[in-house]
């Protein structure tokens, strides 16, 4: 019982905001271990040789598909949650990495436009439920289009983005009338059935004329039959974000309760597209939420996942010193990146910080590569869960990994 | 244009894009209740369709000309930003919704949502409109010729819905009034561009009544930002 929350409640009448990722104790991939290829089945890969791990997405069906050089990318934050410099940055260091940037909801800044000219730039543009800063040239801007099903919060209330929150400069790039308060519905409004994914996949895909892939994007929920819905809308990829997943001034109850664990998503959607036949037809898995290292990402792609997410890593590759632990949702931010405040904002270079955020994916792929070879693999398309071994009953349980010590998985994954 | 029900929708929006940038006129005739159809349509293009249309008809027209003879299905002109949506027919829910600019104009009724997170533009219903009609609606116009349905400016947080027959309920935050002078010059003015039915004489601009927000901040909460 957590006296003190108790007592904040009884003073307030409030609900707590929250950000960041959430603080329980959840069961992380750090329960997993690699299994080194020796004798059983394979012999280490020489790193020198090369260990490839670069991905594509939409492969079959876009016109451009997305070509990550790593297999992972920084999910959006919008203009608004984090500020200018910090936009910039991810652009900056995403391309320097040769990965790709999310935009969220809320469009793109003409600076990043650029730096995605100059350096190769990969964006992912949002459809979300509020679809505000959602224009006909933004989407078309996209190396891809996500299509976030859920609102701010993993699927939270309807709420408002009040005025005195909001900028000027916001309120240019979003489309949005300044000085007035902006709805954020839970759902899209469009979107009054499961069936009518696929109308939105396709009506995606002919706004961008088949160029550029479709990606869903899924809280992690009820992770198989979801999935499999996504996967029959015809996506190039479906993306679940865990619960692991920082959130940003949000209520507390939901940061800290409402989800799947990262754990417990491959199990289930390893099934889903099993069942589809969607990894020949190019289907992609991507995941998002509390990873951070070269073995954390390792793990995720044994498991199932073609890509990752790296939301709060990004954050702390540019300067974060928080990890999201207060000031994200006050605008008050001492790094200068969640923060609208021009003088806060300052504190931040954004090509420094865009290195920073270059050099770390680059250490994180390295990691990668080395582990990849280590496994016995010279290309991250060979990973499996074969290459992993649980340490603990729970991660067996959870993720269906072979128990170490026992060497099989838990009989309830043996049907 | 060739015969449409033979075709996918992929075809046909091609065939109206290699049309309108040659920028001639788009005829598509004999439609068969596709979806997503002339999406995305720039300034200067004018597309003309008959046959039944399904959903998202329209959606993101960003200047275009787009004319319907026929009925169309859910959320034709969604997240519109400019031009003009002629529906000579009735339209199933969610017209206009998230709607940024331009006129949408139902010659028959609309089954309900329209309007829904509209942040400007206009849209015209010469029919009855169904239920939750502008909800959370932030800017801009609708006005509605036949009757409201159920929740009429549920949580609405701007614009104005203007309504000539009967209001079944109102939803949240949302108020009834009588328009004023202003509200309905601007209504003569839409009637002189677009003819409603209900309209025979100035008379008739006496039965309006107007649904605007109590309050522009009807919600609690707040979302990130």
């Amino acid at each position: 019982m957590n006296d003190k929350e108790i007592q904040r409640k009884a003073a307030s009448g409030a609900v707590r905001l929250s950000s960041g990722p959430p603080e329980r104790a959840l069961p992380g991939l750090d329960q997993l271990t690699i299994c080194p290829a020796q004798l059983a089945g394979r012999f280490p890969a020489d790193i020198f040789e090369g260990v490839e791990t670069d991905v594509v997405i939409g492969g079959k069906s876009a016109r451009d598909p997305l070509a990550l050089m790593a297999p992972v990318f920084i999910p959006g934050s919008p203009y608004g949650e984090v500020g200018k410099n910090a936009r910039l940055a991810f652009a900056y260091g995403s391309a320097l990495a040769g990965v790709a940037f999310g935009t969220g909801e809320g469009g793109v800044l003409p600076e990043e436009a650029e730096i995605c000219r100059q350096f190769h730039g990969k964006s992912l543009v949002s459809w979300g439920p509020a679809r505000h800063g959602v224009t006909l040239d933004f989407l078309r801007s996209g190396d891809a289009v996500v299509f976030e099903l859920f609102g701010a919060g993993r699927g939270c209330t309807t709420g408002l983005l009040r005025k005195e929150r909001t900028t000027e400069a916001q309120a240019r790039l979003w489309g949005m009338p300044p000085g007035a308060d902006w709805v954020v519905p839970p759902a899209h409004l469009d979107l009054e059935g499961p069936d009518d994914l696929k109308q939105h996949v396709n009506l995606l895909r002919e706004l961008t004329d088949h160029r550029v892939p479709v990606i869903v994007k899924l809280a992690a929920s009820r992770v198989h039959e979801e999935v499999r819905t996504a996967i029959d809308s015809g996506a190039d990829a479906v993306w679940l974000e865990a619960l692991e997943s920082p959130l940003y001034g949000v209520p507390d109850v939901l940061l800290e309760q409402a989800g799947v664990p990262l754990m417990a998503v491959f199990g289930p959607a390893r099934r889903a597209f099993e069942e589809t036949g969607a990894r020949e037809r190019g289907v992609r898995l991507l995941v998002s939420g509390g990873m951070a290292d070269g073995s954390d990402v390792f793990k995720a792609l044994a498991l199932g996942a073609d890509a990752v997410g790296l939301p709060e890593a990004a954050r702390i590759a540019i300067g974060c010193t928080e990890g999201g632990e207060g000031s994200c949702h006050t605008g008050k931010c001492p790094a200068g990146i969640a923060t609208m405040d021009p003088r806060l904002e300052a504190k931040l270079d954004w090509k420094a910080a865009g290195q920073a955020l270059a050099n770390y994916l680059h250490a994180l792929n390295d990691e990668v590569r080395v582990l990849a070879a280590a496994a016995g693999h010279r290309t991250i398309r060979g990973l499996s869960p074969e290459d992993l071994r649980a340490v603990t009953y729970d991660a067996a349980a959870l993720s269906g990994v072979k128990l170490a010590g026992y060497e099989r998985a838990l009989p309830m994954w043996m049907h | 244009m060739p015969e449409t029900r033979l075709y996918k929708t992929e075809d046909i929006n091609r065939a109206i894009r290699k049309q309108v940038g040659l920028g001639e006129p788009a005829p598509v005739s004999g439609l068969k209740g596709h979806d997503t159809i002339a999406v995305g349509m720039a300034a200067g293009a004018v597309v003309q369709v008959s046959g039944s249309a399904g959903d998202f008809f329209g959606a993101l027209n960003d200047g275009g000309t787009l004319l319907l003879n026929g009925d169309a299905g859910r959320f034709a002109g969604d997240l519109m930003s400019a031009g003009e949506l002629i529906i000579n027919g009735d339209a199933r829910g969610g017209v206009g919704q998230y709607l940024r600019g331009g006129v949408i104009v139902v010659k028959g009724d609309c089954k309900g949502t329209a309007g829904q997170l509209m942040k400007a533009g206009t849209i015209i219903i010469d029919g009855s409109a169904g239920a939750d009609v502008g909800k959370y609606m932030m800017g801009g116009q609708i006005i509605v010729n036949g009757g409201l349905g159920e929740h009429a400016g549920e949580n609405m947080m701007g614009g104005s819905l203007f309504v000539k027959g009967e209001v079944r309920s109102l939803g949240l935050n949302a108020r009834l009034s009588a328009p004023s002078a202003e509200d309905l010059d601007r209504l003569r003015y839409l009637h002189r561009q677009y003819r409603f039915r209900a309209v025979q004489g100035d008379e008739d601009f006496n039965e309006y009544k107007k649904v605007a927000p109590e309050s522009p901040r009807p919600l609690v909460g707040e979302a990130p930002g």
